[in-house]
């Protein structure tokens, strides 16, 4: 991450440098070219999980929501924000929350920006939010949703998941 | 002298912003680092041997177990795509796919063709996943995976620009929603496909230009040919489309439908 805002400071070092250069020859009314070319890359940083907190309650159900800070930077457009299991690749259990060997029978729930809710069972990765050009240090949320239903509801801070935060660029 | 200060403030503003950068790059999230992976897409010729290569960067504070996969592409009927995680992509090899990346460092992985792909091309994702060490119990884990493009096109003399057309789409409700056409990308490129649209019917005809869409070899999307909107009213129509792929055209194809 540090390392791509180097590259993008190392561009306007370029850019300042050669204005320095430039300004004794240029004409007065002219400007002074210049252009370079950033490496192709794709970044992501994320910061700590805020753990689950319970949003609302009643009628035997109780919905739970945590967030995830991510920032992105992106030479390659269109840009694509999406969550994946990172345990359960194709089983039952996938986007659900477990514990050793049970999970919680709803699956958990991610949104980000404007978007509503997609459950994370999806046998493909539902795009959370979408930029049409490159990204510098562009920051998102990613909201999690996690329902819970019955009278002996669990504790969901026992259980546990490995969510991996996915960024992909420039599709095929 | 009025330029030379206009310039010197410009300058001065270029730095701030530099420092500035910097700074907002070690602060908030950043203080935290990321892993990133250089080059976003990675393109090259498709010949045996190595092909190129890919940096992986972990500028966090702690290391990182890092796994680099090469998947072939899952594609939906709207042009999506993701990687498929069941599957690797055959005949291309990595010489390392699991390893541990201490923190601050970076490590190269060479990207080599076993031999001629079947059509001379191949497409598919670079996935690198980065997870921290250890295993957390309790509650939610993060890691990271970045997902590029790897295409290893046709030389420029085998390419091959063809397309199969299927049926028309309707997307919604017929008269206002989406007319689609079912379109196979029978070549070996991943330039993407388009076509210019011609609707006709009694009395009135709508021409459009469909939305172009990259399409994976062997792979079919619904390809958007028009938003009706109300246009047309209801009636027989016939649709001509030309279907073209970066400047290459494929043919003429012609449906008819009923908009009701």
């Amino acid at each position: 991450m540090i390392a791509a805002a180097r590259l993008v400071a190392l561009a306007l070092l370029v850019t300042a440098l050669a204005m320095l250069g430039g300004a004794p020859a240029a004409p007065a009314e002219g400007g002074t070219p210049v252009g370079g070319t950033v490496e192709s890359t794709l970044a992501l940083s994320l910061g700590e999980p805020r753990p689950f907190t319970r949003v609302s309650s009643g009628h035997g159900r109780s919905v739970y929501d945590a967030t995830v800070s991510v920032q992105v930077t992106a030479t390659d457009a269109p840009v694509r924000l999406s969550l994946a299991d990172g345990e359960a690749i194709s089983d039952p259990r996938r986007g659900h929350l477990a514990r050793g060997r049970s999970s919680l029978a709803i699956a958990l729930q991610a949104a980000a920006g404007r978007g509503g809710f997609h459950s994370l069972d999806a046998s493909v990765d539902s795009v959370l939010e979408q930029w049409g050009e490159p990204l510098s240090l562009e920051e998102a949320t990613i909201r999690l949703r996690q329902t819970v239903h019955g009278t002996h509801q669990p504790a969901i801070g026992s259980y546990h998941k490995l969510l991996l935060v996915t960024v992909t660029a420039a599709g095929p | 002298m009025r330029l030379h200060s206009i310039r010197r403030l410009t300058l001065v503003t270029t730095l701030v912003m530099t420092s500035a950068m910097l700074t907002a790059a070690g602060a908030s999230l950043a203080a935290g680092g990321g892993v990133s992976i250089s080059p976003g897409i990675f393109e090259h010729v498709a010949s045996r041997g190595s092909v190129g290569s890919i940096k992986i960067s972990n500028t966090t504070s702690t290391s990182m177990l890092v796994k680099v996969a090469l998947r072939p592409w899952l594609q939906g009927l709207n042009g999506e795509v993701s990687p498929n995680r069941s599957a690797t992509l055959s005949g291309v090899g990595l010489n390392a796919s699991s390893f541990t990346l201490g923190a601050g460092s970076s490590r190269t992985v060479l990207v080599s063709l076993m031999g001629t792909p079947p059509g001379r091309s191949q497409y598919g994702a670079i996935e690198v996943v980065g997870t921290p060490p250890g295993h957390a119990v309790k509650g939610i884990e993060l890691g990271y995976r970045l997902v590029s493009s790897l295409r290893l096109d046709a030389p420029t003399n085998a390419q091959s620009f063809r397309a199969q057309a299927g049926g028309l789409v309707e997307q919604g409700s017929a008269r206002h929603g989406t007319l689609l056409l079912a379109v196979r990308n029978t070549g070996n490129t991943i330039v993407p496909i388009g076509g210019t649209v011609l609707i006709n019917g009694p009395g009135r005809s709508l021409r459009a230009n469909a939305v172009t869409k990259a399409i994976v070899p062997g792979q079919t999307v619904n390809v958007p040919l028009a938003e009706l909107l109300g246009s047309l009213p209801a009636g027989r129509y016939t649709v001509t489309v030309g279907l073209s792929q970066g400047g290459h055209g494929l043919g003429r194809v012609t449906r008819a439908i009923a908009l009701r």
